[in-house]
Parts: structure tokens; sequence; C-alpha cells
């Protein structure tokens, strides 16, 4: 409570934000690259699926990510509504394109470890592929909701709304393998040589999360205060 | 150096592609945090402005 009403001035959020925004990318991408490189050239092939296996350690982490930045909208939807604070809008906003790029990108990866596996690109029966399509559609209607409504104040009610609504389908995401028995798999028992490489991605992918929201959340702030004052001196001009 | 048999296509591909997302988030916030930095500089009321 204490942070959230510190960072309620954006002023104090500029101030505060701006080393850890860069510091976080910078690090993501430095800590991503050791992952990969663990992931291509360290670690052996799995023993049933060979090196397909490799695929997971970029896969398995943007699925992990996609599900978090959701989460994290709809905490900051909840803030949001609950008690109108500043940045929660914005953070949410800054968060929805990140989560739609790694959305695609656990889609996409998924796709291709599924075709030398699977023998298939894609299965619209399988619960788990269509409740993430789901999933990353529902990222491109919140981002569409801030470009349709005429007044950012309207967007910001209605893309939050949107986002609650979605959370219905984090549970569904989760235990979709559980629930349904269709082709994807329950989440495998790695040996520690394996989940080794994929925490490590995962922490990278964490970190740039937070850098990227929070450059974005600069840029959102920053944009703001330029119309603002863009109005300001048009109506002294008049 | 690059060698995993018959998975070699689908392994680079899926890396190529996480590149490609990571690089592009990456640019776009870069680009975007620069855009909005020029835009509030052009219009920002600046020292020299405020002098009499």
């Amino acid at each position: 409570m204490a942070v959230m009403s510190f960072f309620h001035n954006p002023h104090r959020f500029m101030a505060g934000s701006k080393w850890f925004a860069w510091g976080f990318t910078a690090l993501g991408v430095v800590v991503i690259l050791i992952g990969v490189y663990l992931g291509l050239f360290v670690v052996p092939p799995d023993a049933v699926q060979g090196d397909s296996a490799r695929i997971m350690f970029v896969h398995v982490p943007a699925m992990w990510l996609c599900l978090l930045v959701y989460a994290f909208m709809v905490g900051a939807s909840v803030i949001s509504i609950v008690w109108r604070h500043a940045l929660a809008d914005v953070a949410a906003k800054s968060a929805a394109p990140i989560g739609a790029g790694v959305t695609a990108l656990g889609l996409i990866t998924g796709s291709i470890w599924g075709y030398p596996t699977w023998g298939t690109w894609w299965e619209w029966g399988d619960a788990r592929l269509v409740s993430v399509l789901v999933l990353f559609f529902i990222y491109l209607g919140y981002m569409a909701i801030w470009q349709a409504m005429e007044t950012p104040q309207k967007a910001a009610r209605a893309a939050a709304i949107l986002c609650l609504a979605g959370a219905v389908n984090l549970p569904i995401i989760h235990f979709s393998v559980e629930w349904f028995a269709t082709l994807h798999q329950v989440s495998m028992k790695a040996s520690d040589e394996f989940k080794y490489p994929m925490y490590v991605v995962a922490l990278g992918y964490l970190a740039l999360f937070g850098g990227l929201t929070l450059l974005n959340m600069r840029a959102e702030i920053m944009n703001t205060r330029a119309e603002m004052l863009a109005q300001r001196r048009q109506v002294i001009t008049g | 150096m690059f060698e995993y048999g018959r998975y070699t296509p689908y392994v680079l591909t899926s890396y190529g592609i996480a590149a490609v997302v990571v690089i592009g988030l990456v640019a776009w916030s870069v680009m975007r945090v620069i855009n909005a930095k020029k835009k509030l500089e052009a219009i920002e009321p600046t020292k020299k402005d405020a002098a009499p």
C-alpha cells in the first residue's frame, strides 16, 4: 500500500524508474543469451525427444510469461477499478503488447515443436492450444480498446473490465491438460540439467518484461504530458 | 556447430523467431521512449523560454 501511494505521483515514478527500466532490460537480454547458450550448446539431447526438446527452452518460459503478464494486468486492472491509481492503467496498457508478443512466441514455437513430435502444426480440438490462442486474441482486443474509445478515461475503464473478464481464461489454460484429455501432454518431470536452462531463460524473460514495461510506462507518461502541454498551449494562444 | 540431426531446422527456426520477438519488443520499446522524449522536449517550456 505504501509503495502504491508513493508511486501515485507520476513525477516520483519517472524519477525512480529510469535506471530500473534500462537496467532490467539489459539484464534480461544478457540472461536470455546465457540461457540460449546453455540450451543450444551445453545441455545434452533429451533421452525421449532428442534435440527437438531444445525448443522447450524458448517455448515453455514464453508460456509461463504470457500467463504471468496477464495476471499482472489483472492485478493492475483491479487496482485501477478499486483505487483509481494513476499508474495502474498505464502499467496494464504498457504490459499488453509484451504479453501479446510472448504469447505469439509461445504459440509459434509450440507449433514448430509439435510438427516433428505430434505430426501436426496445429490441432483445433486441443484445449491447451485453443485456450492460449484465445488469450492471444484477448491481448489484441485489450490493445484495440485503447485505440478505439473516445477518451483515455473511457478506454481505461473498458479495457480494465475486458481484462478482468478475460481472467477466466487463465485457469482454463493452466488446467486444460488435466480437464481435457486432448493432444497436449501434462507437464513433464524434467531432469535438473534440463530444467536449469529453462529457468535461466525464464528469469531473463521476466527481467526483460520488467524493463520493457517500465520503459513503455515512461513513454506513455511522457506522451500524456506532451499532449497535455500542447492542449494548454492551444488554450493560451487561442 | 548447430547440428541437431533431423530437428536442426525446427530448433534453429524456433530460436530465430524467439530472437526476432525479443529484439522486436526491445527495439519497439526503446523507439517509443526516444520518440516520446523528443515530443515532450519539443513542447515542454525550457528555462530559456521562461527567461524574461
